[in-house]
């Protein structure tokens, strides 16, 4: 369990408090108030990403390195874009490590504030609060939309978006895991990126799926065809958007035979 | 003893023609023409398992012999349809390039 | 929402329900009756598998199964195979609740003479008629067999390969194959390979890939819970042809400086696309928090698929790892009775008309009104 990948992590950076913010996937995310090389102070996050039992060894090496050094080198481009995500600290490709700083806030139920934790913590007290939350709601899915927006007007495609994958702080929203991102100017891969939130959101958020996706796409348009209208946001907003009709539609018709 | 006849009726909002099919006058068997095994099973070395059986002399061994009749002449009679179809579409594309094929000449 | 009741429909008199089941969507012919006792099903009070027959349509080697000639087999075995089924289960047509069939997805030539079996059936013993999406069958027999409560779905067969969740009365697709399926992926390597088709490519495929010791690397193609194989296939055939054709060129293992085998292609083949596999199933977990998996479909018989799950499962906390043997993730025509019983106890049968099989039928188009 964790315990054995903590003693793990233990070695790649020994006599270090760590305290476990969460297990995903892949990577096990760890916060400290240590920085790595400078004498610095502040929260800051290793992800790590600890050896799978279940691939062959070669298959994991492979995978863990070049993930993480795409991740890292990912998160330094998005800092010189502008784009808002956490800052770079330093990487270790092989032992699967990267330090960054620290984004995100703690919602009243005690969750990390990402999309998908703060639009079920909003979801529940909707009821009796009404209109107040439905446009905490809708904002926080514009700011979303438009900071991928961002992303693909400078030819990044995340590769993994998800309501996991967004945190939102002081009402902004930020990126993270980067692990299956890459470079694209394609219209394809950039339909291709909101096809997979949009899926997402159906099925983590199905109730209000439509209206979120709705939101989201919203955001997403105003960035485009509002900030980045003087660079041809608006023709590559409709650009995409035909893509991702298309890619819709593949979907739904994908051949599944039993 | 009652004699069951299978019939096949075939229409498009397209033909005018209805076209009935009956399995006419036998001898009809289970064993059709249209419905054996793929050649390229049989050529890559497989064998034949799921031949139908023979039919018995009774009125559903009959009507599964007449079936196997009906759905041979179902089948010839759309496969000759498909080939109409294909050599009308032929026919028009070469009466495009003869009769319509001004490219050569056009500057 | 409140449970709905499953008794509403019983006949009088009876303290139970049977239903028969006739699965052809793919080279599988499979009937199975099966038998519900009053009541929510439990642990308790589980379902009761009468019969489950099956036949399958075997080619030679380096040939696939061809839509009419598999359609041919099923119309040529329906009739023995419905004959045996009942036998074993020991029942007759006129204690029957209703017909279940598979009603999509799958290859369409074959799917639409089993239906015909079907209804032929409902006519003469006059029963209902009840279409079952073939997913969902497979989904419904893993959780009746393994209990699996609320489990993330691994569906992999020759056709399908899909994560799936249940919510909201739907069984959600979380991530699925951009391309080609994996048991076809398989099918085709072994095609290429000349692997008998005998008892199964996949199967064939296991026993060379345990043999295997060096891997040789090929891509690794996931997209967020998506994967895509048809470039790891493409890639390997090319690799497998420079081998073993007119080339004969000798690839050697770096580090050993051995010769590569088949067997180390199969082997690699498998590593590469289950770890795959387990990854879009871990991140599937990981998002909604769940800790069981339910591996079906005829690749989940696969033993190293099924260690592999368990390994990725173990890191995880309170996992666990439902799988069930080939008598149920392969195609067969027990799932195709229960998940029907179900939908038949929920209300759901099909008029006659509305009998039409359909080649495209996704999983999350069917309304689970049985769950809560």
């Amino acid at each position: 369990m964790t315990d054995a990948i903590l003693a793990q992590l233990d070695r790649l950076v020994p006599n270090i408090p760590l305290q476990v913010v969460s297990q995903g996937a892949e990577a096990l995310v760890l916060s400290t108030q240590t920085h790595p090389y400078a004498q610095k102070s502040g929260t800051f996050i290793i992800k790590y990403r600890p050896p799978k039992p279940y691939r062959h060894p070669k298959i994991d090496a492979q995978i863990t390195r070049s993930r993480t050094a795409g991740e890292a080198k990912f998160m330094a481009k998005l800092r010189r874009a502008g784009i808002r995500a956490p800052n770079l600290v330093s990487v270790d490709p092989n032992g699967g490590l990267i330090w960054m700083e620290s984004v995100g806030e703690i919602l009243p139920n005690g969750a990390v504030s990402s999309l998908k934790n703060l639009l079920w913590y909003l979801e529940q007290g909707s009821e009796a609060a009404g209109l107040l939350v439905q446009s905490q709601l809708e904002l926080a899915c514009r700011h979303t939309g438009a900071v991928i927006a961002k992303l693909h007007m400078n030819d990044m495609v995340h590769g993994d978006l998800t309501t996991s994958n967004m945190l939102l702080q002081e009402g902004e929203a930020y990126l993270i895991d980067f692990g299956l991102s890459s470079y694209s100017a394609l219209a394809e891969d950039k339909a291709v990126d909101l096809y997979v939130l949009e899926r997402a959101v159906l099925s983590t958020h199905s109730v209000h799926a439509e209206k979120y996706n709705g939101w989201l796409l919203a955001g997403y348009k105003d960035e485009q065809c509002g900030a980045y209208a003087s660079v041809g946001g608006k023709k590559k907003y409709s650009e995409t958007l035909k893509k991702l009709e298309d890619v819709r539609l593949r979907g739904r018709k994908r051949s599944m035979l039993g | 003893m009652t004699t069951l006849v299978p019939t096949a009726i075939y229409t498009s909002p397209t033909e005018p023609i209805e076209v009935k099919l009956i399995p006419g006058v036998g001898p009809h068997s289970t064993d059709g023409k249209t419905t054996q095994i793929s050649e390229i099973v049989l050529k890559a070395g497989g064998e034949d398992r799921d031949k139908p059986s023979a039919a018995k002399d009774t009125p559903l061994g009959n009507l599964r012999a007449q079936l196997t009749t009906l759905q041979d002449k179902l089948n010839e009679f759309l496969t000759q349809k498909m080939l109409n179809k294909r050599k009308l579409e032929d026919d028009d594309i070469e009466r495009r390039i003869l009769d319509d094929g001004v490219d050569e000449d056009s500057d | 929402m409140a449970p709905i009741d499953l008794d509403k429909y019983v006949r009088p008199g009876k303290d139970h329900f049977l239903a028969l089941g006739l699965e052809g969507s793919a080279n599988k012919l499979g009937v199975g009756v099966i038998k519900h006792p009053l009541g929510e099903l439990t642990p308790e009070n589980r379902a009761l598998i009468l019969s489950n027959v099956r036949d399958t349509y075997i080619t030679p080697p380096g040939e696939g199964f061809l839509p009419r000639d598999t359609a041919r087999h099923h119309r040529n075995w329906v009739v023995r195979i419905i004959k045996r089924a009942l036998a074993d289960a020991g029942v007759a047509g006129a204690d029957l609740d209703c017909i279940c069939f598979t009603q999509g997805p799958g290859m369409g030539a074959p799917l639409q003479s089993v239906v015909i079996a079907a209804r032929t059936l409902a006519q003469l013993w006059e029963l209902p008629l009840v279409g079952v999406n073939h997913c969902v069958g497979h989904i419904e027999m893993g959780r009746e067999i393994t209990g699996a409560e609320n489990p993330i779905v691994l569906y992999v067969s020759g056709g399908n390969t899909q994560v799936i969740a249940y919510s909201n009365q739907r069984y959600r697709i979380f991530g699925e194959t951009l391309d080609i399926a994996i048991g076809n992926c398989l099918d085709r390597f072994a095609r290429t390979l000349k692997i008998p088709n005998e008892p199964a490519p996949g199967y064939n495929i296991e026993q060379m890939a345990k043999r295997g010791k060096h891997l040789v690397q090929l891509p690794y193609t996931v997209k967020g819970m998506d994967l895509s194989m048809s470039g790891i296939l493409g890639y390997i055939d090319g690799v497998a042809k420079e081998m073993f054709g007119p080339q004969q060129k000798k690839l050697v293992d770096k580090e050993t400086g051995e010769e590569i085998t088949p067997e180390d292609l199969c082997f690699s083949l498998q590593e590469t696309l289950f770890s795959m596999l387990v990854e879009i199933t871990e991140r599937a977990m990981a998002h909604v928090e769940s800790n069981q998996v339910l591996i079906v479909g005829g690749v989940g018989s696969n033993e190293r698929l099924q260690e592999m799950m368990a390994l990725m499962v173990k890191d995880r906390k309170n996992g666990s790892v439902y799988s069930t043997d080939e008598r149920f993730c392969i195609d067969n025509g027990i799932m195709i009775a229960h998940a029907g019983l179900l939908a038949y106890r929920s209300g759901q049968t099909n008029a006659l008309e509305d009998t039409v099989c359909t080649q495209r039928f996704r999983t999350d188009e069917v309304f689970v009104e049985w769950r809560d």
